[in-house]
Parts: C-alpha cells; sequence; structure tokens
C-alpha cells in the first residue's frame, strides 16, 4: 500500500527538523532546484514529475507498515506514520436516528375542503328540501281566508338526506389530478350522507358517455337514480386539461346530461375545483357548481343549492 | 321471538358493565358501537329488567327528527278540530316522547293520551333507548345536545318547561355506523364498542337463552353450540379477510335454533346450505 504525498508530510518533515525546501522537494511538491539536482541526483525518488497534477484529493489511506519513502530517502526517517486513524472518526456520540419514512408515512395531502367544516358543507350541499318541516302558517291562514279547501297541509320545507346521494366522479385526464381528492371526499360523503344512502359511479369527461361502479369494464349508459336523490359531480366539466383535448365533454353533452337528471326529479349540482371565473356561461346556466375549495362555506353551498 | 326486548337474557362483559356504571356515574348517555347484531338494542331493556326501572325506547328512522324523541304536536287533529268550531287547548295536543316520560313521568303522564306500560316499575328509575341514531339525518343528535346535557327542555308550542322531576335516568343510544356521528355528540356521550364475543362467549350467551326461553341447555345443546361457536369464529375471521361482513351473535343464536329444531350438526350433509343461510348470507348468487 503507498500512500500520496501531501502537506502534512512536509509538515511532519519540518518538524523533525527538515530543512522546508529541501524537504518540499524531495516529497515532490516543489521543482527540484538545479543545485540539489546535481549534488544529489540519486536522491530525486518522488519528484520526478513534480508539475503533474495529483488526480483527485483524497484523504490519505490508513497505513500499517512503515514508509517506504524514509528508506529512499536515506536521512529523512521522519515521515514515515506510525498511527492513522480511519477518516471519518470523531468522538461525538451517535444519537439515535429517526425513522426512516415508509410508503404508509407519507404526509397526508391536504384536503381541497377546509377539514372543520367538511361535514357542514357536504351537508348543505347533498341536503335536499322537502316539506315535511313546521306547519306553515301563513299558507293555511292564506288558504282560510280565501275558503279554499285544504287538500294538503302546508309545510315549511326542511333539508334532509334521507333521499339519498349519487356520487359521480369524473376519471378522465383533465381530473387525473385529483384522483386523491375525489377518494377522500366520497369517503367524507359516506360518513356524512350515510353508506347505505350514497351510490358512488365513475365516468370519465361527461356522464353521458356511460357510468359504472368501478373500473371502465362496468361502465354502461347512464341512468339517473330514484326520485328525490341529490346527484353530486365531481368534476372540472370540461374546463381543465390540456389545451387540445380531444374527448373533452361539450356542452350538448352536459346539457343532455343535466336534462335527463332533472326530467327524473334529481336534483343535481357540481363540486368543480376551477373558479367560477373559469367556468363556461352554459354551466352556470344549467346548474349549481360550487368552487371545491378551502374557501367554501356551509353557508355558500346551502345557498348555492337553493338557488338551483 | 327472534329478537325479544324483555331484557331476560343478556350475558354483560365486564367492559360493559363499567361502561353502564360510567354512565350512570357522570350522568352522560351511553353510546353503544358495534356491527349489527352484537346485543346493543337488547341492553337497556336488560338493564332496565335489572334495575326495575321504567323502559322506554324509540327507534329511530331516516325522517325521525330531535323534537319526536321529546314530544309531537298532532297539528292535523288540532286543525280539524278547530275547524270543526270544538274547543281547542294546545296542551291536549302535546304528545311526550321517550325522553320527557324518561325525565318527568309525572308530568308526561298528565299530557299521555295512553297510559303508561311501566306503571308497575319504579316510578324513580327509568331507562331510554335511542335505537340507530345514524339513520337520521345529522340535524337529529345535534338537537338532542341540550336535551341531554341540561335534563330539561321547554315544549315550543305550550311553553311548557319540561325539568328533571326525580330520581335517575340512563339513555341508551345506538348506532351501526351507517354515518359519522357529529363530534360535539360524541364528546357528551360514554362510547363502549361492543366487540364480537369468542367461542366461550357464544356458548355462553347460548346457554343463558337457552335456560331462560328453551327450559335448559342439554349436554348435546352445549356439544352443538360449542360446534356452532368455534365455526363462527372460523366463518368471521374469513370474511374479515374477504372484507365481507361476520356473522352477528344474533345470526349464531338463529343458526343454533334452526340446529336444535331440525337436528342438524357442523357434520351434517345440510350444514353448509344452513351456513350459508343462516351466517354468510351472500349478496349475490354463487
Amino acid at each position: 500500500m503507498t500512500t500520496q504525498v501531501w502537506l502534512g508530510d512536509l509538515l511532519r518533515a519540518i518538524a523533525a527538523g527538515a530543512e522546508p525546501r529541501r524537504a518540499a522537494e524531495m516529497l515532490g511538491l516543489v521543482p527540484e532546484s538545479a543545485e540539489t539536482a546535481a549534488a544529489e541526483p540519486a536522491a530525486v525518488v518522488t519528484g520526478s514529475e513534480p508539475a503533474a497534477p495529483t488526480p483527485s484529493p483524497a484523504p490519505p489511506e490508513p497505513v500499517d507498515t512503515v514508509d517506504t519513502t524514509a528508506t529512499a530517502l536515506g536521512e529523512v526517517p521522519m515521515l514515515p506514520e506510525l498511527r492513522r486513524e480511519p477518516a471519518g472518526v470523531t468522538d461525538w456520540a451517535p444519537g439515535p436516528s429517526l425513522p426512516l419514512p415508509g410508503a404508509d408515512q407519507s404526509p397526508e395531502p391536504t384536503p381541497l375542503l377546509a377539514p372543520r367544516t367538511t361535514a357542514a358543507v357536504l351537508h348543505a350541499l347533498l341536503a335536499t328540501l322537502t316539506d315535511d318541516g313546521e306547519p306553515d302558517v301563513e299558507a293555511i291562514s292564506e288558504l282560510w281566508a280565501q275558503g279554499k279547501p285544504m287538500r294538503i297541509l302546508p309545510r315549511h320545507p326542511r333539508p334532509t338526506l334521507r333521499f339519498g346521494v349519487q356520487v359521480l366522479v369524473d376519471v378522465g385526464e383533465a381530473m387525473e389530478l385529483f384522483a386523491r381528492d375525489q377518494h377522500d371526499l366520497v369517503t367524507r360523503i359516506r360518513a356524512v350522507a350515510g353508506v347505505e344512502t350514497t351510490s358512488v359511479a365513475y365516468f370519465a369527461d361527461v356522464p353521458t358517455r356511460g357510468t359504472g361502479p368501478r373500473g371502465r369494464r362496468t361502465w354502461r349508459d347512464y341512468t339517473p337514480p330514484s326520485r328525490g336523490t341529490r346527484v353530486l359531480l365531481l368534476s372540472d366539466f370540461g374546463i381543465g386539461g390540456p389545451v387540445f383535448h380531444d374527448r373533452r365533454g361539450t356542452p350538448a353533452e352536459w346539457r343532455e346530461f343535466i336534462t335527463s337528471v332533472r326530467r327524473a326529479g334529481c336534483s343535481p349540482v357540481g363540486l368543480a375545483p376551477y373558479p367560477p371565473s373559469r367556468r363556461p356561461a352554459w354551466l352556470s346556466d344549467s346548474m349549481p357548481v360550487l368552487l371545491w375549495d378551502r374557501g367554501t362555506t356551509a353557508g355558500r353551498a346551502s345557498m348555492a343549492v337553493r338557488r338551483g | 321471538m327472534p329478537d325479544r326486548r324483555d331484557g331476560l337474557a343478556y350475558v354483560m362483559s365486564p367492559k360493559l358493565e363499567l361502561a353502564v356504571d360510567i354512565a350512570y356515574a357522570t350522568g352522560r348517555p351511553l353510546l353503544l358501537r358495534g356491527d349489527p347484531g352484537s346485543g346493543k338494542s337488547s341492553l337497556a331493556a336488560h338493564i332496565a329488567r335489572e334495575k326495575d326501572a321504567r323502559y322506554y325506547e324509540h327507534v329511530v328512522t331516516s325522517r325521525t327528527q330531535a323534537q319526536d324523541l321529546l314530544w309531537t304536536f298532532d297539528t292535523v287533529r288540532r286543525l280539524a278540530d278547530a275547524q270543526l268550531g270544538r274547543p281547542v287547548k294546545d296542551h291536549d295536543y302535546v304528545e311526550p316522547g321517550v325522553l320527557w316520560w324518561a325525565f318527568a313521568r309525572r308530568s308526561a303522564a298528565r299530557h299521555a293520551t295512553d297510559t303508561e306500560s311501566n306503571s308497575s316499575r319504579l316510578p324513580t328509575h327509568s331507562v331510554v333507548l335511542v335505537d340507530e341514531i345514524d339513520k337520521a339525518d345529522p340535524d337529529v343528535p345535534n338537537g338532542l345536545l341540550t336535551p341531554l346535557g341540561s335534563n330539561q327542555f321547554k315544549v315550543t308550542e305550550t311553553a311548557d318547561e319540561v325539568r328533571l322531576e326525580e330520581g335517575s335516568h340512563l339513555v341508551i343510544v345506538t348506532t351501526n355506523e351507517e354515518r359519522e356521528l357529529p363530534q360535539a355528540f360524541l364528546r357528551r356521550c360514554v362510547v363502549v364498542w361492543l366487540d364480537h364475543p369468542d367461542a366461550d362467549g357464544l356458548v355462553a350467551i347460548a346457554r343463558k337463552h337457552l335456560d331462560t326461553y328453551e327450559g335448559g341447555m342439554t349436554a348435546p345443546d352445549e356439544e352443538l353450540a360449542r360446534e356452532l361457536a368455534e365455526s363462527v369464529v372460523e366463518l368471521r375471521k374469513e370474511m374479515e379477510r374477504e372484507a365481507s361482513r361476520p356473522p352477528s351473535t344474533a345470526e349464531f343464536l338463529d343458526a343454533l335454533r334452526a340446529c336444535r329444531e331440525l337436528g342438524i350438526t357442523t357434520s351434517s350433509p345440510q350444514w353448509r346450505e344452513l351456513r350459508d343461510m343462516a351466517l354468510v348470507k351472500q349478496q349475490s348468487g354463487g
């Protein structure tokens, strides 16, 4: 094992009493002077190519044997190393290591809706109004005053989730970015609206091209749910995705879908991860669509749904 | 009768006994969670019988509103009476709900149109079962926060204040986890999860039921119950691996009754069919 010469060797040599210039020349750290070369031509061992740079300044490797350079240099016995410690050894005590993050320890993504109000927003968004609230005294008085028969007791509308929810999840190319958000939101919807009364179907780009409960093999023509069910769409409604997205749902397809839902006695509502400013006018005119973002509150959801 | 609410046969685990004691000590409702058929709804009747307490139950549906548990007001009858020119007093159209009966029996009895069914039990102690609260809209648990927390409420139509009259009561609420309950409601309850009993526990439950309703458990009955219990425990593991609904304790008792009546054991040729019909109950064919 040979050791590359470095400045430490020169320092050791000087500390041992060697003349610095001489030692440097002998170690090949400086070009040999003419007079030295003339006086001791045979002493040049390591400095035969003094100008050649060291290819890498790696630290010296440990040596266990006496450096043969000393023998070659004859009267310079201070160069051999007696003891070398492995590189990197310190007196620092090893501390406890943090556990490496595993596959299940990755940080949870921040949900699009504010976690504290998600349940309230979903309740406001998914509840449908039914006329079984408190008796509507004003309407009753009106009927009495006009002397009309009261065939149905007028009642105030009351929001309820008992008619169930159909969630239509857009898994088209433009919504790939939001796949995790869609999955998490469906879980929250089931928790709020009930497992038994929540049905989930998937589609790409627009539901009229086919929906199904699982992968594309299960997709069939879309059929609206039973009367009174809230239909929630988690979609970009053709807003996002590549500019030249050739499978983007057309306004005509969306209108056809919305009409079929309304004709079945159901009420559609959408959550879109894009601001209202990017929504096309036909969409805002056709159905309530809410921004799927932190700023959405239960009050806004309730107002949007009531406006229809 | 497969589902009895007489409270005669119930095997309480130490954990459940502790939960009941804590609910009594704190005055909080006891929320029972657990899979369907795990004995949540039967507990209230059992405790009421054990303590000779009055027992009231309200099975919640998707149409239930919080007020239904406090009182109902017969608007239609009042309207009809008014139209017919009869004298109308609002108090006559108020019908007390289960919590009114539990809080103030005398006051409830004054308003009730029906006679009380619990008259033979202690007037100072009551147990109320609010069954399957998760079936109702999320507003229902929120609407019960104040009445359950303060033991009082106000009847809006008559402005009557209903307050706790005397004695103690225990409100037991059950949920099948159909939907999440509001955190505010959970914070006000003592919550306990009813675990599936192991094979020994199932045999003990079978013994209690046979001793109570069938005149006792014979040695062949016990052997059959043991076989069935071990099959049910194995089946639960298998179905949980497949993410299917595991058989419940109630279904175990049904299978036991069927096996006793029909002379079927786990080695009988019909066992597999009985198991599929009474325990597995697959949703789809095949």
